[in-house]
C-alpha cells in the first residue's frame, strides 16, 4: 500500500508540472470596510493581468517588494492594464493596521484582507511574500517566492510576456 | 484511525491522478520540509538530540473540479525538531492528520473532515494552522457556510479539535452569522454609514469525571459584533461573554469570561490613524480543561502591541495574558510626499506606535477566601478595569525613506518595558527595560546585484545586558546569502558574552525555495501572528525548502 | 419598486431572527452551575494546617486513645493535622530516677509545666487541665478543650476554610555549638486586620518508652511516643508578629530567625520544628506548619 502511495504522490509531482495554469476556490475574503466577498468576485481585471500579491504588515521584505511595485505602478498599468491586488494574511492581531498602514504608505493598490489564511492556503502558499501573475482568464502564469531587490523587473518582463501574447 | 486514512487516501488520490490525465479536474499542492542537523555546544546550552538529525515536513495536495474540491495533508516529524510543542513524543511519526472535501454551489459550501474558521476577531472561535510554531488546532467535522444573499453570511460548524496526531477529549460546536445592514436594506445601500452586524456562539462539551468538582459539561462563548464605517473612517468593536469554565488555565475557578475589543482607523492617502483598546477577563477557551500551553484552544486573544520584525525589537515580544489584561494601542503612519522638505525625492514613510498594557482589578469574592483560589467564584472585577501594574509598554518609531535611486533605509528607535514575572521570557525576575535602534540599509549595486545591511543595538541594565546584531544580505539573480552575528556584548557575566553567528545562503526559483544555514540559534521566544513558543538554543545545520505547484 | 426590495430586506431580518431564537435555545442547554461547585460528601483541603494540642502523660492509661485519634486524623486528612503532645499533670512525672525501671524517663519540660500544669500540686497550667486526654484544636486559650470523640468534628469546622497565612519553616542544625536554628517566615494569602503572634515548638517523635494502656494496667515496654513538646524557641506564648490591628495585605511576609541549644537527651534526627500563628485576640490558630530539623 505504501508503495502505491508513493507512486501515486510521485506521479502527482511530475503530472502536475504540465499543468501550466491554475486557478484556485473560492474563499471569503474581507474589504478594508470589512464587507465579506468570494475571493473568485474580486479577483480578476478585464483590462487585463493581475499581480496577486501575498503580505502582511509584519513582512520586512513584503514590504520593500510593495514599495518598488507602487513606485512602478502607474507605468505598469498603463503600458499593460496590469492590476495589482495584495491580499494581507494578517490576523486579528494586525489586520486592523492594514488600511491605515496601506494608506500611510500611499500604496494605490487594491487590498483584501484574508484573516485566517484561508486564500493563502487555497493557492498553497508556504512563505511571504508570495507572488502570483493571473492572466485575463484567471489562470496562474507565472509565480514567485521570496522578494530580492530588483526582482520588480522580472515581474514586469513577465507580465509584458502575457499582455504581447493576448495582443 | 490515521491508519484508515493512510490506506483510504492513496486510493482517493490515484483517482484524482487519473482524473488529471483525463485533463477534467486539476490538483495543486506545496511541499515544505526543515531539517536540522545538531551540534552539540556547551557555551550556549544547545544539546544534540540522539538522532542528530531532525525533521519537520508538510505536503498539501488539493484536487480542484468544479464545485467540488479535496485535500490531504502528508506530515511527517522524523523526529519532531526541537522546541516544537509536541516535541515529546506526541507529535512524532508520519501521517495524514488533515484531510477534508468540499462542495460549493449557490451560496452553500459544505466541508467535511478538517477546516480552519475564523468568527469575528477571533474571540469566540479561531482554529488556524501555524507551522513555525507547531500549531494546528482544525477542527475535523462538518461545517456548513450559506450566504444566502449579498451581505448575509451564516456559517455552523461541529467538530473535534485536532491534538497532534490524535483528537482533543471536548466537541466543538459553533455559530456564526454576520449581515451587512446596507446590503440587505436596499434604501441604506447608497448611504455613506455602513453597518455591518455580526454574532457568534461557540459551545464545547467535555465529560465531568472529576470526583471533587461539579464541573460544567457544556460551556459556551457568546460573542456580539458591530462595524461602522463611515467615509475614511471605521470603527470595530466586539465583545465576547464566556460562561462558567474551570480550567487549568484559570485554576478552576467558576467565574464567568468576558473580552472585549475596539478599533478605530482613519485613514486617507499618505496618512493612516488607528487606535485600539482591548479588555480580557479570564477567557481562555480550550477544548480540553486541563490543556496547556498552545494545545486545543479554541479561540485567538490578539495582542494589539505592534509585531516587530527586526530581530532584536522583537526581543522581548508580548504574549496575552488570558487570565486578565488591559491594553490600549495607538499608531500614526504618515508619507511625506515627494518633491517637499521632509519628502526627498522619493518621499519619505513614518510609523510611530505606542502600546501599553496593564493587569485588571481583582478583588476577593468575600474576605475568607483568597484570590483566585480553586474551586470558588475567583475573584470579582469591574467591566474595564484597569489595575495599576504596567506589564508591557512600547513606543517605537520607524523612518522608511528612499535617498536616490539605489540607496534606501530605514531607521528605527523603540523603548521597551516589560515586566517579565508576568511575561516569562527568561529566567529574570522583574521589569525589564530596553532601548533599541535599528538600521536597515539597503544599496542596489545594479539591476541584478543588491547589499543589505541590518545594525542592530539593545541596551538594557537588566536580563543578560547589551546585545549587537549585524547583518548583511547579498542577493544576485535567484541567489542570497547571508552572514550574521549576534553579540551578547552586554551579558553581566563574561563567560556569556556569546557571538551566536549564522551563514546562510538560499535560491529561490517561481514558487520554489530552498535554503541552507549554519550557525547558533540563541535560546528564546519566537512568535508569529501574535502567538509564542520558547525555543531552545541550538547549534547546527538547518536546511529548509518549500515549493508551491 | 423599492419597496418591493424593502420588504425582501425585511424577510431577511426575519429569518435571522429565527437564527438567533435557534441561538438562544442552543444557550439554555449550557451548563451554568451554581454554588456549591463541589461535589457532595467530598471534603477539600486548601492548605490550612490544623494544630491540634493533646494534653498527655505515660501513666495515664486512657491517653492511648488520644494517640490512637491523632493517627486517625493524620491518616484521613494527610498533610492537615500538626499535633503536639504536651505532657503534664502529676501522672506525666517519672516515678524514679532508675534508669533500669519503668516510668524513669520524663517527658515533661518548662514549657508543657507551664501549658498543662503539674496535676495541681502548684497549678493546672495555662489550659486548666483536669484531665487527660483532652486537647486544644485550633486555638491558644483555656477552656476550649475537647474529649477525644469530639477531637474529628472539631477538626472538621477548620478543615475546609482557607489559610490566612503560609508559613514556611527553614530548620538548621550547627554540630560546632550544638545549636538549631530556623528562619520562620509567615505570608499573608488573605488581607486582615489583627495581633498576631507566632510560636516556634520543637517536639520529638520515635521515643521508645514505657505507657500505661487499658489493656495493660502495667504498661507497654516499647510504646512510640510521639509529637512531644520539647522547648519553645521564642517563649511559650510566642512574640508578636503584627500588633495594633495594623492591616496585613496579601503578600505581606513577616520573617523571624530563631536559635537555640540542643538538650543532649533529644535525638536529633527525630527532631520537628513546629511553628504556628495565633490571633492574639481572638486566640484562634490561624495556620500552623511542621517541618522535621533534617530532611528525611
Amino acid at each position: 500500500m505504501k508503495h502505491v502511495f508513493f507512486a501515486v504522490v510521485l506521479g502527482l509531482f511530475f503530472s502536475v508540472n504540465l499543468i501550466q495554469a491554475q486557478s484556485f476556490s473560492n474563499v471569503q475574503l474581507k474589504t478594508l470596510e470589512r464587507q465579506t466577498v468570494q475571493s473568485g468576485d474580486v479577483i480578476q481585471n478585464d483590462e487585463g493581468p493581475v499581480l496577486l500579491c501575498f503580505w502582511a504588515t509584519w513582512c520586512k521584505p513584503c514590504i520593500k517588494e510593495l514599495n518598488a511595485y507602487n513606485e512602478l505602478y502607474p507605468d505598469w498599468e498603463e503600458e499593460t492594464g496590469v492590476k495589482i491586488i495584495l491580499i494581507s494574511t494578517d490576523n486579528a492581531r494586525s489586520m486592523h493596521r492594514v488600511a491605515p498602514f496601506v494608506n500611510g504608505k500611499g500604496w494605490e493598490f487594491d487590498v483584501y484582507i484574508d484573516a485566517n489564511s484561508d486564500l493563502k492556503r487555497a493557492m498553497n502558499v508556504v512563505n511571504i511574500p508570495h507572488t502570483f501573475l493571473l492572466n485575463s482568464e484567471g489562470e496562474v502564469v507565472w509565480q514567485h517566492t521570496s522578494y530580492m531587490e530588483g526582482d520588480e523587473a522580472e515581474v514586469y518582463e513577465q507580465i509584458q510576456a502575457i499582455t504581447v501574447n493576448n495582443e | 484511525m490515521i491508519k484508515i486514512t493512510v490506506k483510504v487516501l492513496p486510493l482517493l488520490m490515484m483517482c484524482a491522478s487519473l482524473q488529471l490525465r483525463a485533463q477534467e479536474g486539476r490538483v495543486t499542492g506545496n511541499f515544505q520540509g526543515d531539517f536540522q542537523y545538531y551540534i552539540s555546544d556547551t557555551t550556549i546550552n544547545a544539546v544534540s538530540p540522539d538522532e542528530r538529525l531532525l525533521m519537520n515536513s508538510y505536503a498539501n495536495f488539493t484536487y480542484h473540479k468544479g464545485n467540488f474540491s479535496a485535500g490531504l495533508r502528508y506530515e511527517g516529524y522524523l523526529n519532531t525538531l526541537a522546541g516544537f510543542p509536541g516535541e515529546v513524543c506526541r507529535n512524532d511519526g508520519v501521517g495524514i492528520p488533515h484531510r477534508w472535501a468540499r462542495f460549493s454551489k449557490n451560496g452553500l459550501e459544505i466541508t467535511a473532515g478538517n477546516f480552519y474558521e475564523q468568527f469575528g476577531n477571533g474571540l469566540s472561535l479561531r482554529t488556524y494552522e501555524e507551522k513555525n510554531l507547531g500549531i494546528d488546532n482544525s477542527l475535523d467535522g462538518v461545517r456548513v457556510k450559506y450566504n444566502p444573499v449579498f451581505g448575509l453570511n451564516i456559517t455552523g460548524l461541529v467538530g473535534k479539535q485536532r491534538y497532534y496526531f490524535d483528537y482533543g477529549p471536548g466537541i466543538v460546536r459553533g455559530f456564526d452569522a454576520e449581515i451587512g445592514i446596507n446590503d440587505v436594506i436596499k434604501p441604506l445601500m447608497d448611504k455613506m454609514l455602513r453597518i455591518r452586524l455580526g454574532g457568534s456562539f461557540v459551545s464545547k462539551y467535555q465529560d465531568d469525571n472529576d470526583p471533587v468538582y461539579v464541573l460544567p459539561e457544556n460551556v459556551a462563548t457568546t460573542a456580539a459584533r458591530l462595524n461602522v464605517n463611515y467615509k475614511l473612517f471605521n470603527l470595530e468593536t466586539e465583545y465576547a461573554y464566556k460562561i462558567n469554565d474551570p480550567s487549568q488555565d484559570n485554576n478552576y475557578i467558576y467565574k464567568p469570561g468576558q473580552a472585549f475589543l475596539a478599533t478605530s482607523t482613519y485613514s486617507q492617502s499618505g496618512l493612516g490613524i488607528l487606535l485600539s483598546t482591548k479588555w480580557v477577563d479570564n477567557m481562555s477557551f480550550r477544548s480540553d480543561r486541563n490543556a496547556v500551553l498552545t494545545d486545543l484552544n479554541i479561540n485567538l486573544l490578539p495582542e494589539i502591541t505592534k509585531n516587530h520584525v527586526y530581530t532584536l525589537a522583537a526581543y522581548y515580544p508580548y504574549a496575552t495574558q488570558p487570565a486578565g489584561e488591559w491594553g490600549i494601542q495607538a499608531e500614526i503612519f504618515y508619507k511625506f510626499k515627494r518633491k517637499t522638505t521632509l519628502g526627498g525625492t522619493y518621499g519619505t514613510q513614518i510609523a510611530l506606535n505606542y502600546a501599553r498594557v496593564h493587569n485588571i482589578d481583582k478583588t476577593q469574592v468575600s474576605d475568607t477566601i483568597p484570590l483566585n483560589a480553586m474551586g470558588t467564584d475567583g475573584y470579582k472585577t469591574q467591566f474595564f478595569s484597569v489595575g495599576e501594574e504596567l506589564y508591557f509598554e512600547d513606543i517605537n518609531v520607524e523612518v522608511s525613506k528612499k535617498w536616490t535611486k539605489k540607496f534606501k533605509s530605514v531607521l528605527t528607535y523603540q523603548h521597551l518595558t516589560l515586566d517579565n514575572n508576568i511575561l516569562l521570557q527568561s529566567e529574570y525576575h522583574g521589569m525589564i527595560k530596553a532601548h533599541i535602534g535599528i538600521a536597515d540599509l539597503t544599496y542596489k549595486l545594479n539591476s541584478d546585484y543588491s547589499i543589505s545591511t541590518e545594525l542592530q543595538g539593545m541596551f538594557t541594565d537588566q536580563d543578560k545586558g547589551n546585545w549587537a546584531l549585524g547583518l548583511i544580505e547579498i542577493n544576485a539573480p535567484n541567489v542570497f546569502f547571508t552572514i550574521m552575528d549576534n553579540w551578547n556584548y552586554g551579558n553581566p557575566e563574561k563567560d556569556q558574552r556569546i557571538h551566536y553567528f549564522t551563514l546562510g545562503m538560499g535560491y529561490v526559483k517561481g514558487g520554489s525555495r530552498i535554503q541552507l544555514s549554519y550557525g547558533k540559534q540563541r535560546q528564546g521566544v519566537m512568535c508569529v501572528g501574535g502567538v509564542c513558543r520558547m525555543v531552545p538554543a541550538s547549534n547546527g545545520v538547518m536546511l529548509s525548502m518549500s515549493s508551491t505547484f | 419598486m423599492n419597496i418591493q426590495k424593502y420588504i425582501s430586506g425585511l424577510k431577511i431580518i426575519g429569518h435571522i431572527s429565527v437564527v438567533f431564537m435557534l441561538l438562544g435555545v442552543l444557550f439554555n442547554a449550557c451548563d451554568e452551575i451554581d454554588e456549591p461547585y463541589i461535589e457532595e460528601d467530598t471534603v477539600v483541603w486548601h492548605g490550612r494546617k490544623i494544630l491540634i494540642m493533646e494534653f498527655t502523660a505515660h501513666r495515664c492509661p486512657n491517653c492511648p486513645e488520644g494517640h490512637e485519634e491523632i493517627e486517625n486524623l493524620q491518616s484521613a486528612f494527610p498533610d492537615a493535622i500538626v499535633p503536639v503532645a504536651v505532657h503534664c499533670g502529676i501522672d506525666a512525672m517519672p516515678v524514679t530516677s532508675d534508669t533500669t525501671e519503668p516510668y524513669h524517663y520524663d517527658f515533661t519540660s518548662d514549657i508543657s509545666i507551664e501549658l498543662g500544669g503539674d496535676g495541681g500540686i502548684t497549678s493546672n497550667g495555662y489550659f486548666n487541665i483536669s484531665s487527660k486526654p483532652t486537647a486544644a484544636i485550633n486555638e491558644f486559650a483555656p477552656g476550649n478543650l475537647f474529649n477525644v470523640q469530639a477531637w474529628r468534628s472539631e477538626v472538621a469546622k477548620y478543615i475546609q476554610t482557607y489559610p490566612e497565612f503560609s508559613i514556611d519553616i527553614d530548620p538548621d542544625y550547627s554540630e560546632q555549638d550544638s545549636l538549631m536554628s530556623a528562619d520562620v517566615s509567615v505570608e499573608a494569602v488573605l488581607d486582615s486586620k489583627r495581633n498576631l503572634h507566632l510560636c516556634v515548638y520543637v517536639v520529638e517523635s520515635n521515643i521508645i518508652e514505657w505507657q500505661k494502656t487499658l489493656e495493660e494496667p502495667d504498661g507497654v515496654e516499647d510504646y512510640e511516643h510521639n509529637h512531644v513538646l520539647r522547648a519553645s524557641m521564642n517563649g511559650v506564648y510566642g512574640d508578636v508578629v503584627s500588633a495594633d490591628n495594623a492591616a496585613i495585605t496579601v503578600g505581606d511576609e513577616f520573617t523571624n530567625s530563631y536559635s537555640m541549644a540542643v538538650d543532649d537527651q533529644w535525638d536529633l534526627q527525630n527532631l520537628h520544628v513546629v511553628a504556628f500563628v495565633y490571633d492574639s485576640d481572638s486566640y484562634e490558630i490561624l495556620q500552623s506548619e511542621e517541618i522535621p530539623l533534617f530532611d528525611q
